[in-house]
């Protein structure tokens, strides 16, 4: 290039191709980053390299007429972090419009591209952030409905022990009543033994008290469930035998399963197991709740347990209700998550249920077919490892 | 024991509907004498006039609880069996007071009548070896007191 061309200042270094990339010419700032590489091929002179460069857009520039542009990382340099050039070809024209020369800009875009991934590595370290602070929100929701539910646990528990003690009083009174009735019964009939009439009525009256028997064994089934069920006098870790809660939850589902639903016990021969007998109670009647709700008209529920011969007890709870479609089967663990209307569930349920499962060091699963019900299987280590 | 031999019980709710019921019971026995009362004040009286083998008590009553007043029962007849009916739910703090005021028996509502009888008939059993033990003369002093402290 000639003194007075303003590009033999230019900011970056200039080489002027020929269209077999060897060099024509060069300006200044080429010739002191490059020497003097007057006739050497590109890639030679300016890189090093036998070969053309990675995405090298030479052959698209002479062939198609127009300018492109590039990125190169050269890492020729050894030891030391990739240097950056942004490469621009711009096509030098004849009057019958073949491409005659190539002009050549070669820009050290290094730092452009340290900023670059800085910000590209920042945007990441932001979404990492972001997803973290996303599962804090959800672990807050979980610990939020759990605490939620321990609130719900003890005012159940209250209501459990004032309804018990009060139920107790008249409960008791019929109880015995009626072990006096029958006593004085037994007097009558021996005295008025050969009367007939009379003889037909005490009948009648024996009849009578055996329903109010019945009556009140299924009161006192009730009231032993409930505080089964809320295990007024033990909070704490203990060793107890499953069968009994989910016997327990079914006795106070009895209303809700009446003559509509057929559970079918597969019960195995399982050990007792350590943990905390109202938590657990919870998760048993949120599944059998659940799987209720989830059978229109009549259904079945099948409840299986069988323990693995090693430290796991596994249960089964399956119905053959409406199931959970695909699309919503990875959400029902979430707080908050309900497809039942207001009122009716409180979204909190199966959160608790997961929670309390892997607070005890196990596992629930669900698996269901849209329209043909669902199936939660729970694993629970039968001692818990020492904290 | 009173003159007509059988052994005398004192019964304390604070409900009717139970020491009516109570008293259906000991009668159909036909071997317990009873008197009941639904405040236990009355029954600190009675215990203060007459002379008890077993007090059957409620737990929870509104002027005072059914382990106060078995407590100042002990007082006043340390021989007597004392026993706790109870329709609360709390068996820890059930087992605690057993330890505490020294419960013949705890019994929880609704009961089994005749499981209730026969403690009633063990416990006014106990009593009367008690009074017996108290009572004969010229036995070991020490002995006599040594049994006392570990039955009472």
């Amino acid at each position: 290039m000639f003194e007075d061309c303003p590009l033999e200042h230019f900011i970056d270094p200039l080489s002027r191709l020929d269209t077999g990339r060897r060099i024509v010419r060069q300006n200044k700032l080429s010739v002191e980053r490059f020497g003097d590489a007057g006739n050497q091929i590109c890639h030679e002179a300016h890189f090093n390299r036998a070969e053309p460069c990675e995405g090298c857009l030479f052959q698209n520039v002479v062939e198609g007429g127009r300018a492109e542009r590039w990125y190169l990382a050269d890492h020729d340099v050894g030891g030391k972090p990739p240097s950056y050039y942004e490469i621009s070809l711009i096509p030098i024209v004849d009057d019958d419009g073949t491409v005659a020369a190539v002009q050549e800009v070669i820009r050290d875009a290094t730092a452009t591209v340290a900023v670059e991934q800085h910000l590209i590595e920042l945007s990441e370290s932001l979404g990492r952030q972001t997803h973290n602070l996303r599962k804090d929100l959800a672990e807050l929701h979980k610990a939020q409905a759990a605490l939620i539910q321990t609130e719900k646990l003890a005012s159940l528990g209250k209501l459990a022990a004032g309804l018990t003690h009060e139920i107790h009083t008249p409960l008791g009174t019929l109880v015995a009543n009626l072990d006096v009735l029958k006593h004085e019964i037994d007097g009558l009939k021996e005295e008025l033994a050969g009367n007939l009439e009379a003889s037909v009525r005490i009948g009648r009256m024996e009849d009578l008290l055996e329903l109010h028997d019945m009556a009140t064994n299924r009161i006192q089934t009730i009231i032993r469930s409930l505080k089964q069920f809320a295990h007024l006098d033990r909070a704490v870790m203990e060793k107890v035998d499953l069968h009994e809660g989910i016997e327990a939850a079914l006795n106070l589902l009895t209303y809700e399963l009446k003559q509509r639903i057929e559970i079918e016990r597969q019960f195995g021969a399982i050990p007792a197991v350590q943990c905390r007998p109202d938590a657990m109670n919870q998760v048993f009647m949120s599944l059998l709740q659940n799987a209720v709700q989830a059978i229109t008209g009549t259904g079945r529920i099948r409840i299986a347990t069988r323990f693995n011969g090693e430290n796991h007890v596994e249960l089964e709870f399956e119905d053959n209700g409406k199931g959970i479609p695909a699309e919503r089967l990875d959400k029902i663990f979430d707080a908050g998550f309900t497809s039942k209307p207001r009122g009716v569930g409180t979204g909190l349920g199966l959160a608790i249920a997961h929670q309390t499962i892997t607070g005890h060091g196990g596992t629930i699963t669900a698996r269901s077919d849209s329209g043909q019900g669902t199936l939660f299987t729970l694993v629970l280590p039968v001692v818990q490892k020492p904290a | 024991m009173n003159d007509t031999g059988k052994p005398q019980i004192l019964l304390v709710d604070d409900e009717p509907m139970i020491t009516r019921t109570l008293e259906a019971v000991l009668r159909m026995d036909g071997n317990l004498e009873c008197i009941a009362v639904n405040r236990p004040a009355e029954g600190l009286d009675l215990l203060k006039s007459d002379r008890f083998d077993v007090i059957l008590s409620d737990f929870i009553m509104p002027e005072l609880d059914g382990l106060e007043f078995l407590r100042q029962a002990r007082r006043i007849q340390p021989e007597a069996s004392r026993i706790l009916l109870t329709g609360y739910a709390d068996k820890e703090s059930a087992i605690r007071s057993i330890n505490e005021i020294g419960l013949y028996q705890y019994i929880e509502k609704p009961w089994d009548n005749r499981q209730l009888l026969m403690i009633l008939r063990n416990a006014a059993e106990r009593a009367s070896l008690l009074r017996r033990l108290n009572n004969s003369a010229g036995s070991d002093r020490e002995l006599r007191q040594q049994i006392w402290k570990m039955l009472i």
